[in-house]
């Protein structure tokens, strides 16, 4: 055929689910692990845990494939495949429910509170609305912009956090971000990308922010 | 069909999870405590027996919930976490039907499903 066996296993794939993306429509991507990999002829299904069908043909974006469907069954295992010309050249079982990446956090802000000596740090989530993925971890990220790679992190569950005065610089740019990812009991996966990030100016000693 | 030996928690998850929204859904929201729901079950195992038995068998003027999604759920769950369930065994002629629209939800099966809702709860208790 047009594969050797030591072939088949030079496409190794990875993927991630994003759930109710777009209303109650999920979304499935997948992408070739070597972005070096030919993938003119190259096709993705997934067959299994689908309602209604027993299989769903990826679409193709550049080097990305992706499904877009309410068809997720959301139990149990599906079988996804690379194919050339209806031939199956290797295949991985996944479960949807354990891949999900969700999506950013944004809206960080963060508010000096002069009389509690702290920073209240804010942000949302777009999974507090859904039905699925509602329950996530986050990880905040915060540096002194002088220091580039200096950055402190904190996990938390909520979407609210204080940071302390005192473990601040006087008088210094900050920079925070904070990324998700699912708590994992039911969904399981990966982190989202970093929420865009907030620039913020501690006061000096005397005690008022810019 | 025995359910003595399903993995109870893991049914539990995926109710709590995915099934529960999809019979949310059918409901549109609306409040099964509309409907005199007079069902009870005494364990898990009788719990998963009615349920089996409303949500895969014809009954009380509702002929077929099978075909919803929470009811596919609910097959998946089962099939996947109690040993030796056969479940809803969708042939190919079942399978074809399927593609015809589904029911238009009626009164008599809204009712059922409320029933469901509650064995469901008593089950995840």
């Amino acid at each position: 055929g047009d594969f050797d066996d030591a072939e088949l296993d030079d496409y190794p794939f990875s993927c991630y689910s994003q759930l109710e993306v777009d209303g109650s429509q999920h979304l499935l991507t997948c992408t070739f692990d070597d972005p070096d990999v030919n993938s003119t002829n190259l096709e993705f299904e997934i067959c299994g845990a689908l309602l209604d069908v027993k299989c769903l043909t990826f679409n193709k974006l550049r080097e990305m494939y992706f499904i877009k469907t309410k068809k997720f069954l959301l139990i149990g295992d599906s079988e996804i495949c690379v194919k050339l010309k209806e031939k199956k050249i290797t295949c991985r079982k996944m479960n949807v429910v354990k891949i999900v990446k969700p999506e950013a956090p944004f809206d960080i802000r963060v508010i000096y509170r002069e009389g509690a000596n702290d920073f209240l740090v804010t942000f949302n989530t777009s999974h507090l609305q859904k039905k699925y993925v509602k329950e996530l971890l986050h990880e905040v990220a915060y540096r002194e912009e002088k220091h580039e790679n200096d950055w402190m992190h904190v996990n938390l569950s909520s979407t609210k956090l204080a940071l302390l005065q005192r473990k601040l610089q006087p008088d210094a740019m900050y920079e925070i971000k904070v990324r998700s990812i699912p708590n994992p009991d039911y969904f399981e996966g990966f982190w989202s990308e970093w929420s865009p990030s907030f620039h913020f100016r501690t006061p000096e000693i005397t005690g008022r922010m810019d | 069909y025995n359910f003595t030996d399903c993995d109870f928690e893991k049914i539990r998850k995926k109710y709590q999870e995915v099934i529960y929204h999809a019979l949310d859904k059918y409901m549109n929201g609306r409040k099964s405590t509309g409907f005199n729901n007079h069902i009870y079950c005494e364990d898990p195992p009788d719990c998963l027996t009615k349920i089996d038995r409303i949500t895969f068998y014809p009954n009380h003027g509702c002929t077929s919930l099978a075909k919803e999604i929470f009811a596919v759920r609910t097959n998946a769950a089962l099939t996947l976490q109690c040993p030796g369930y056969s479940g809803m065994q969708m042939n190919n002629t079942q399978a074809k039907t399927k593609r015809k629209k589904r029911e238009a939800t009626t009164n008599k099966c809204r009712e059922q499903v409320s029933r469901l809702m509650e064995l469901w709860r008593r089950f995840s208790r």
